[in-house]
């Protein structure tokens, strides 16, 4: 152990008794001892001084305990928030998973009891358009006119599958007409139906076979 | 923010224990037994006290607010770990080491012996390395054993012991202009 060990040893109290001594010599018989432990005598002074002196401002100790326990208080409020907040989010998604499910339910249950009429879009867009021309043309026939132009436009206006026809002289022409469809679609679904070419000879048609029945 | 008495008997790990169970007593009781030690670390640490003091502040809330990590075993050692963390964190992005060949620029300003010498101090102590420093502040200015500081800095105690140890050595070191020049302050003046 050197010398400067022996100081530092002393000032951190670790020492053994023979240590003790022997530090004890040298500084009654070595002024450079004597002078190295004068010097860190008065670092050690310095950083006790320095230490005892270090004490946080007044206000500091207010600042920094209201800050902290206010965290606590946030901390338990906000524990009690994300739970109660956790427990209806369960809830609301309970419910509407369970309706949608029941709903869901319904529906295809519904699908079933009228499975028999489902029709695909063309099947239903042909449908009408025929219907369409079934009613508009009884109607003209009604009034005592055909006239094509009428029967084109109040087609587009009147596009509705509440109008179904339901009377013996419209189905073999709806009939007819779907098979018309069913050949158009292996065409690419164009369907070569001319309203203002077609249609008075189809209203012909319908009027004899209404006077033939 | 009152002090209750009838907590002074409790030991550090009791107080937590009650604080955790919503007495904020207990808290006011382990801020007073610490802040001073704590206080002493950070400004050592950091060397700037408005640095110091905002993280002396945020050590605390941080307890407060992860006072259910701590599940018993050594309160202060957990404490100081929570500020030796913070406190890291803030020197990485805020602290650059000073290159230990600045070592011959310390002087002694005209003052008072101690001031003067402490003045020199702080500025030796910033020559030291962080491993040094840290166990030598933890030491004098937090007044834990070696044993507690090696707990805190995870290290082993020897390491610990070595540490503080070398640091006294370097501090002196980098005194001995100052001790020199001082000594032949006062050769002259007889």
């Amino acid at each position: 152990m050197t010398t400067q060990d022996l100081i530092i040893g002393h000032y951190e109290e670790t020492l053994t008794e023979t240590q003790q001594a022997e530090l004890d010599s040298l500084l009654e018989n070595s002024p450079e001892a004597q002078t190295l432990f004068e010097q860190h005598g008065v670092i050690e002074e310095s950083m006790k001084k320095e230490s005892e002196e270090l004490v946080p401002p007044f206000g500091l100790r207010e600042a920094t305990l209201g800050a902290a326990l206010a965290t606590a208080v946030e901390t338990i409020g906000g524990g009690i928030a994300a739970w109660l907040s956790s427990k209806i989010a369960i809830t609301v998604t309970t419910v509407i998973v369970g309706g949608a499910a029941v709903g869901l339910g319904i529906a295809l249950s519904g699908d079933d009891e009228v499975g028999q009429d489902q029709k695909t879009p063309v099947e239903m867009t042909t449908e009408m358009n025929v219907n369409n021309n079934v009613i508009d043309a009884s109607a003209n026939d009604n009034e005592g006119t055909n006239s094509p132009s009428a029967v084109s436009t109040d087609n587009y206006r009147s596009l509705s599958t509440s109008e179904t026809p339901t009377t013996a002289a419209t189905e073999p022409q709806t009939q007819r007409d779907i098979s018309a469809v069913d050949a158009a679609e292996s065409k690419d679904l164009q369907i070569d139906f001319n309203f203002e070419r077609d249609a008075p000879a189809v209203i012909e048609q319908t009027r004899v076979e209404g006077a033939n029945n | 923010m009152s002090n209750s008495n009838n907590l002074t008997p409790l030991s550090d790990e009791d107080l937590m224990s009650r604080f955790q169970e919503g007495s904020d007593d207990a808290f006011v009781e382990l801020y007073d037994r610490y802040n001073r030690r704590l206080y002493g670390y950070c400004v050592q640490m950091l060397k700037d006290k408005e640095f110091a003091e905002d993280l002396f502040q945020e050590i605390f809330i941080r307890v407060a607010r992860k006072r259910h990590h701590f599940q018993g075993g050594n309160f202060s050692g957990w404490l100081f770990a929570i500020a030796r963390n913070q406190c890291l964190n803030t020197l990485r992005d805020a602290v650059s080491h000073t290159s230990l060949d600045d070592v011959g620029v310390l002087r002694a300003p005209d003052q008072e012996l101690y001031d003067e010498t402490g003045e020199i101090l702080k500025q030796a102590i910033e020559k030291l390395s962080p491993e040094m420093k840290e166990a030598l502040v933890l030491r004098v200015y937090s007044e834990f054993s070696y044993q507690e500081i090696a707990e805190i800095t995870e290290a082993k105690l020897a390491t610990v012991k070595v540490r503080i140890h070398r640091a006294k050595l370097r501090l002196h070191d980098l005194l001995t202009p100052y001790f020199a020049d001082r000594y032949s302050k006062q050769s002259s003046t007889i």
